[in-house]
């Protein structure tokens, strides 16, 4: 559990800050954030600055930093901390849930977690710092950093003029700039989810996890991919890349 | 970064992007980027973005200008030093990374969807 891990740490010198990737800002974070009641620093991202400044392009991803401010593991896949009691319940009864979310479910349980070795790392560093051999150098650590090409960092500048639209009602737009991140950050899961989680194909709560076509007007739907299908052409099991120390 | 018009201050530039003005040229870490003439106190977009090799995106009629990130030595980091990070919490208050200097921190990025 992350507040548990933090609390534990916290005496060592340690902080953990949250940051929620989200264009509708503190709207869309707060009911998780309440729920948690994180006693961090808990902050909200709407135009994905983690991704630009740190190359983050999934959840959940983490950097770790030192007393320095020197970064000593760039973004890499970081475990998810235990689900919020807020986070979206589903029905009891399977048979009402759509399809969708039957197999949706189905996949994410075979998305790939490596949480213990990636919490022994984090304990080892927090006690013995640069010693840790989970702690790399700034030349490894820029090497490990992603790959950012010439059309990666204008797929980035299209993102986050994407996320300002959506945030002045300029919805058509935003998808266009939205699609073109799509386009040139081909590995970034974040952006796509970021982007599919706007569309309203269904209403309630579960609305933002939908995230694909309505099968009753699939041409409606404005993106090439989506969470199920895409999730498909990687395969469940690949969708973290595996953490190496 | 993103500006709402083609000209920004000095100020607002080295802050969006990371990237700070010196006589060396526009220097992250350890990098600089050779500059023709030092630029003013006012930073027209276009013209700093194509010098830098940085992308630039606009929409105009919506008054936004969007520059993406650097991609020298075609990777995320340029610098092991951790960028300005400032962003609010739910309340709107801002808050500084720089904050925790002289701690171990991990910054988890998580989405509500």
């Amino acid at each position: 559990m992350w507040q548990v891990l933090r609390e534990e740490l916290a005496p060592k010198g340690f902080e953990l800050v949250t940051v929620g990737l989200d264009t509708l800002g503190a709207a869309g974070c707060r009911p998780f954030i309440e729920a948690a009641a994180p006693k961090h620093p808990s902050l909200i991202d709407s135009t994905h600055q983690l991704a630009n400044k740190f190359g983050v392009i999934n959840i959940p991803q983490a950097v770790w930093i030192d007393e320095n401010g020197l970064i000593v593991r760039p973004a890499e896949v970081a475990p998810a901390p235990p689900q919020p009691n807020s986070r979206i319940r589903l029905p009891a009864d399977p048979g009402q849930m759509p399809s969708r979310f039957v197999e949706m479910m189905g996949e994410a349980v075979k998305i790939r977690q490596e949480g213990e070795t990636y919490h022994v790392a984090l304990r080892d560093w927090v006690e013995k710092g640069a010693k840790s051999v989970y702690a790399m150098t700034p030349e490894q650590v820029i090497a490990r950093s992603r790959p950012r090409s010439v059309d990666v960092a204008l797929g980035h500048a299209h993102f986050e003029l994407a996320s300002v639209l959506e945030h002045k009602g300029v919805h058509d737009l935003a998808v266009k700039h939205f699609k073109e991140a799509h386009r040139l950050v081909p590995d970034s899961w974040t952006f796509r989810r970021q982007a599919w989680s706007l569309e309203k194909v269904i209403d309630g709560p579960m609305q933002r996890f939908w995230q694909g076509p309505d099968p009753e007007k699939l041409e409606a739907w404005p993106y090439a991919g989506d969470w199920l299908a895409d999730i498909r052409k990687v395969g469940a099991v690949n969708y973290n890349e595996p953490w190496q120390p | 970064m993103l500006a709402t018009a083609p000209t920004v201050s000095r100020r607002d530039f080295e802050q969006g992007t990371g990237w700070t003005f010196k006589p060396e040229g526009a220097c992250k870490g350890d990098v600089c980027i050779p500059l023709k003439k030092q630029p003013g106190e006012s930073i027209e977009l276009s013209a700093i973005a194509a010098e830098m090799g940085l992308p630039l995106v606009s929409e105009p009629n919506h008054q936004l200008w969007a520059v993406g990130p650097e991609s020298i030595g075609s990777k995320a980091l340029v610098s092991a030093e951790a960028p300005s990070l400032v962003l609010p919490d739910l309340d709107g208050n801002l808050f500084d990374l720089k904050k925790l200097l002289g701690k171990k921190v991990l910054i988890y990025a998580w989405a509500p969807y």
